[in-house]
């Protein structure tokens, strides 16, 4: 599958403050005119001074300049907030769409590649899109609020920035699902050395299935 | 003028969740099912977080979640009981005739989004659990057990 056009479908989330924009996680567009994905915990439960950011890339391949902090912005309205399975989508004013094609965890069994992409250490103020290539490692279920919602295991390490972050079948592009986090022991949280949960650095990431979205927007 | 908002109370409260869009509807009913309570479904909502899975987003959540549930309570109450702050729009609600309860939740969910820094697709469906849980009582009648329950909470103008 040819990613090449990912650099006009993926983009880094953000809210608006005082010191300029904060990075909050990843975001892509959906396959209907201004609507937006990500994970329900990247918004929170606030839209306002939420923004869209992105650079002016002509190219995934293109060497993006991490010393150049400039960047545009959309403005992006919370459309609609599913909690249950860490998704929302937002809207803008926009028209811009994408030609995604939403699929779920059933279309990804263990050993499928995949790529997703997205913005690690974002947390740092970092926005480089990244393409990450792996398989799934297995297919689960886990629950949330008394909800039990189907989850990918990636074999992949991530790092925050890149919830939000879509994640495709590589042979054909089809959207299988959304990152969400990693697995940690009780959600992890309660040991930090240099900002890092150690908890977190292995290769088991989370992704909810993307079936979920499509009965949002 | 609290008819139109009295006819919706007194039918079956589940009523106000079958109107929710699929996605919120699907998991709501599934939680009444295994034998939640309207509130504890309200409480799943504002508190779900995939279990031993660590948040990669790159900065904490916005919006606080802890007297969140308590805080909506209050403004639900607010506007339907007569605070002065919602007159405009409770009037403009009240006064039209046979309206839908999707339009009802729609319209409060609009007005208390700003009164508690939310967006308002935040609270839509957690208003329709608060208006359920209310179940089948005249709207004056809650507002007085509200009152009795709460000292001082004495609305501004008769709804």
């Amino acid at each position: 599958m040819d990613f090449s056009g990912i650099k006009n479908v993926v983009f880094a989330l953000g809210r608006m403050g005082p010191g300029g924009v904060q990075l909050s996680g990843t975001a892509f567009s959906l396959n209907k005119p201004g609507f937006i994905a990500t994970a329900s915990h990247v918004v929170g439960t606030d839209d306002s001074g939420l923004v869209l950011a992105f650079k002016n890339l002509s190219s995934l391949n293109d060497y993006q300049d991490t010393s150049d902090n400039s960047i545009q912005m959309m403005p992006v309205k919370l459309h609609a907030l599913d909690p249950f399975h860490d998704l929302a989508v937002l809207k803008t004013d926009g028209d811009g769409k994408s030609n995604i094609i939403i699929g779920g965890a059933d279309q990804a069994p263990v050993g499928t590649a995949i790529s997703s992409f997205g913005f690690p250490h974002a947390d740092h103020g970092r926005m480089v899109l990244t393409q990450q290539d792996t398989e799934i490692g297995a297919r689960v279920l886990i629950a949330s609020g008394g909800i039990k919602a189907k989850h990918l295991v990636l074999n992949t390490q991530a790092r925050p920035g890149q919830s939000g972050s879509p994640v495709f079948r590589r042979s054909d592009g089809l959207l299988v699902g959304v990152l969400v986090g990693s697995y940690a022991p009780g959600g992890g949280g309660g040991i930090s050395l240099a900002g890092v949960d150690p908890h977190t650095l292995h290769q088991t990431t989370h992704a909810v299935s993307s079936e979920y979205l499509s009965k949002m927007y | 003028m609290t008819a139109t908002i009295d006819t919706l109370l007194d039918d079956d409260p589940i009523k106000w969740v079958q109107e929710l869009p699929e996605y919120q509807r699907d998991s709501i009913e599934r939680l009444l099912a295994s034998g939640s309570s309207f509130d504890d479904v309200a409480q799943a909502w504002i508190s779900a977080s995939a279990e031993n899975t660590y948040r990669f987003a790159a900065a904490a959540p916005v919006g606080k979640k802890g007297a969140f549930l308590e805080n909506l309570r209050k403004e639900i109450r607010a506007f339907l009981c007569g605070d002065k702050k919602y007159k405009k729009e409770r009037d403009g609600l009240f006064g039209e005739k046979g309206v839908a309860r999707t339009y009802v939740v729609s319209a409060m969910a609009v007005a208390i989004a700003p009164h508690l820094s939310v967006a308002s697709a935040v609270i839509s469906p957690l208003i329709a659990l608060v208006l359920a849980s209310i179940g089948k009582v005249a709207l004056n009648a809650w507002c007085a057990t509200e009152n009795d329950a709460q000292p001082g909470g004495q609305p501004d103008a008769a709804p």
